[in-house]
């Protein structure tokens, strides 16, 4: 026997009332498959807390709040949920609940949200953008395709800088970056619950980026790509340009000389499948099969703020598989997941052979081949 | 010894990574499917058999229970504990052999069907599916005995072990089975209750072939004893089915496809349905047979029951969950069965999910209910506590297939003289009663 407090609107309530704890979500969940198996890390425990939560059995706490960010919102559980529970956007509806009824998200994201709305950028000023522009860089007048790198790929200038350098000579299209004065996409807001502030940011965001017609965005990560639909912008990933005009059949051209290394590749969550085998055609390598958990969303990108312990925990679970595949080479298609797994490696270079690489880099090197 | 020093002692044996006691883990290993739940004190994940052993001499010195725990997709609330520790046996995930000559595998306890079948041959495959989605783990399943639709030609779980490996409360660990590919003898005893008599830590099954051809048929009746009354002559007729398993009204009551709907039988066949579909069809006017369908299935893309689906459409419709029972009668006493499950729903104002595996004179019935409605659960627990009365006098067995659990673990009934038998081995395997207490025993 209990009491139900319902702390949250019927709606969400609903959904959450919905899930029979079937349990086929933990199967798809990269942070239960990485760290051993341990339910608490899956979809169907963060249901059963909140439900708890919402029913009286359990209070909520800041352990609670934490727990609730440690989600990376990738929604491979979508995809397996038997009663198309979209568990995901359940996650992000107790978020932005949470922060309605006045609960503070972790304290890191909480800061971010204030470094937002100052600078328009989710870390301090030090991080500064275009580091990986040449140094006298000057927009061309003429180009009407912004190129906008996001905060995550200027964390790593070499993915950014690679990106660019195909946009320019293989898609030959005439695109031009804000450098230094590019804001941040703002979605950290979004995933981490703050809708209204999102909202705001977003109008904010229109006028800052403004300064031409804008004919077309191309973006190398999934969060900024969800912001410039927001704002009504055509919007497309580099790799979704490459591969839809087929340009990327133009590299193949270029083989690479390492036959015999053994290539897995990390894509990002909504790269389509076509898109994938058409990548994996044209490197023309010996290709590892992993499993369709492995996956590390931009999503975790906030759980990097909040869970880096959790996180970590993960890194080391792919870093296994890694080695468990015999994987010689890792290809990553995400800004964040490429900036956190080169980071991890650089600091257990002699635990992790696997080298790491992000895409554009990679096709860069075939470019150049 | 107190809960601290008790702990930090089972911290020595799986790292303290390895303990969760932490609110937020107590609640996350509280919930099976369909909603049942109670929190234990601790949770413990095991890696190595060793550590199995060492886990359960502290915990028989201290008197704390242990329920062993899989994947949490008991139907009943089989790794459910309302106190002491929930043992989560996931850590232990590996496919350890696969011998396609002998066609048999050995996994660790922790390995769902879902991850044995990614490593078998294309040609081989293990039947039985008791959650449809191919997530329950081998330690799970042959605790509980348990049984899918598909059982009525391959048996249930117990009879495809060859061999088993298990920790009983002292610490020992005990390879059963055969050497060579037949069964053994002592494993038996850990097969079908419930983790009550040892921890079970490595099963070698035996695989299947898979069929090359499959069909599925769809057959709507006007009445469900009609639907059991096909059963019986297809049977009688010599059909080769892998599963004949019937829906019972109920289960569409939310979007029922035709008014006249009674029930919808579904069966599996491993060759060309022709000659099958002209039977029934001749059978029509006799048994009120509404509609006759047939697919032909890809026995390559597992699971093979598709009936999963209408339990599932009508959950997702209703977004309630369910409250089951399982249990078997005699044959002829089935329909009389489905009339009780239909008066107690009528009398507790609920709504139903019936299926019924005649072949296996086996019936899973449950309850609707809002799960974050205080009245209504308590309508469904009562509710399953009515129909065992009223099945009681039909000399109903319960658990079959999905072991008796947390679910039914408070009904009483007698069980002839095995409750007598099974408690004087229990009391020499487990002295301490720390193992999954209240499981299996009706009512002890």
């Amino acid at each position: 026997m209990f009491w139900v407090i319902e702390m949250f609107s019927k709606e969400l309530a609903s959904l959450l009332s919905k899930c029979i704890s079937c349990g086929a979500c933990n199967d798809s969940c990269p942070l239960v498959r990485f760290i051993d198996g341990n339910e608490t890390l899956g979809p169907r425990a963060r249901i059963s807390v909140f439900r708890a939560i919402d029913m009286g059995i359990m209070r909520i706490s800041v352990d609670a709040i934490e727990y609730l960010y440690e989600c990376g919102l990738c929604s491979l559980c979508d995809r397996s949920c038997p009663l198309d529970i979209e568990v995901s956007k359940l996650m992000l509806g107790i978020r932005a609940e949470l922060i309605k009824l006045g609960y503070v998200p972790p304290y890191e994201i909480a800061k971010m949200r204030n470094s937002l709305l100052d600078i328009m950028q989710p870390w301090s000023r030090e991080h500064r953008k275009g580091k990986w522009l040449p140094p006298n860089y000057s927009p061309d007048k003429e180009a009407n395709i912004l190129f906008f790198s996001g905060c995550w790929a200027n964390r790593a200038p070499e993915m950014a800088s690679s990106a660019f350098f195909i946009a320019e000579t293989i898609l030959g299209e005439k695109v031009y970056s804000l450098g230094e004065n590019e804001p941040c996409c703002g979605q950290f807001l979004r995933i981490a619950g703050y809708e209204e502030t999102y909202k705001d940011y977003l109008v904010k965001l229109r006028e800052h980026i403004r300064d031409r017609e804008i004919a077309r965005v191309l973006v190398i990560c999934e969060l900024c790509k969800a912001t410039m639909r927001d704002l009504g912008l055509e919007v497309s990933t580099l790799l979704e340009e490459l591969c839809e005009k087929k340009l990327i059949k133009r590299l193949r051209k270029r083989r690479h000389k390492h036959k015999s290394r053994k290539v897995a590749f990390l894509p990002t969550c909504s790269l389509k499948r076509e898109h994938a085998s058409l990548l994996e055609e044209f490197m023309k390598e010996k290709f590892a099969e992993m499993p369709s958990w492995f996956c590390m969303s931009c999503g975790f990108s906030l759980s990097e703020i909040s869970s880096l312990k959790t996180l970590e925990r993960m890194v080391d679970g792919i870093f296994t598989a890694l080695k468990d595949e015999k994987v010689d080479l890792l290809v990553v298609a995400d800004p964040f997941s490429y900036w956190l797994l080169s980071e991890s490696r650089k600091r257990n270079k002699r635990k992790v052979k696997t080298e790491i690489v992000d895409l554009y880099s990679f096709l860069v090197e075939r470019i150049k081949a | 010894m107190s809960k601290e020093s008790f702990l930090s002692s089972l911290e020595k044996i799986v790292g303290k990574d390895n303990i969760l006691s932490a609110e937020i883990d107590r609640v996350a290993y509280s919930f099976s499917a369909y909603n049942i739940w109670s929190k234990p004190d601790f949770v413990i994940r095991p890696a190595y058999p060793e550590e199995v052993a060492d886990i359960l001499v502290e915990c028989s010195k201290n008197g704390i229970p242990i329920v062993p725990r899989g994947n949490g997709t008991s139907l009943v609330g089989g790794p459910i504990s309302s106190s002491g520790a929930i043992m989560s046996m996931r850590r232990m995930n590996s496919v350890l052999e696969v011998n396609p000559d002998d066609m048999t595998a050995t996994v660790e306890a922790g390995v769902c069907l879902r991850e044995l079948l990614k490593e078998l041959p294309e040609d081989l495959f293990f039947p039985v599916d008791p959650d449809g989605l191919c997530l329950s783990t081998f330690g799970g399943m042959v605790a509980e005995n348990s049984a899918s639709p598909l059982s009525l030609f391959y048996g249930t779980v117990g009879e495809s072990i060859m061999g088993l490996e298990v920790v009983t409360a002292d610490g020992s660990i005990w390879e059963l089975g055969a050497t060579i590919p037949c069964e053994g003898k002592m494993e038996k005893l850990f097969i079908g209750t419930e983790g009550t008599l040892g921890v079970i830590t490595k099963v070698k099954v035996r695989l299947r072939r898979r069929p090359l051809r499959l069909f599925g048929l769809t057959v709507d009746f006007s009445h469900v004893g009609d639907a059991l009354d096909l059963y019986s002559r297809l049977s009688y007729r010599g059909e080769l089915m892998l599963g004949y398993t019937i829906y019972y009204r109920d289960i569409f009551e939310v979007h029922l496809p035709d008014e006249r709907l009674g029930a919808r039988a579904y069966t599996i066949i491993p060759h060309e349905p022709h000659s099958l579909v002209e039977f029934i069809k001749e059978l029509s006017e006799e048994l009120e047979i509404l509609q006759v369908d047939v697919l032909e299935l890809d026995p390559r893309i597992l699971p093979y029951w598709k009936g999963n689906t209408y339990l599932m459409e009508n959950l997702k419709t209703t977004g309630k969950t369910v409250n089951f029972v399982s249990f078997t009668t005699n044959s002829d006493l089935l329909h009389e069965a489905v009339s009780r499950i239909d008066h107690v729903g009528a009398r507790m104002k609920l709504n139903t999910v019936t299926i019924i595996n005649p072949g296996l004179n086996w019936i899973l019935t449950g309850f609707s209910y809002d799960s974050l409605d205080n009245k209504s659960r308590e309508r469904a627990h009562k509710a399953v506590e009515m129909l065992a009365q009223s099945l009681e006098e039909l000399g109903a067995s319960f658990g079959y297939g999905t072991g008796v659990g947390f679910n039914m673990a408070g009904l009483k009934f007698k069980e002839l003289d095995n409750e007598a038998l099974y408690k004087k081995i229990k009391k020499v395997l487990d002295p301490s009663g720390i193992m999954n207490p209240g499981k299996v025993v009706l009512g002890d």
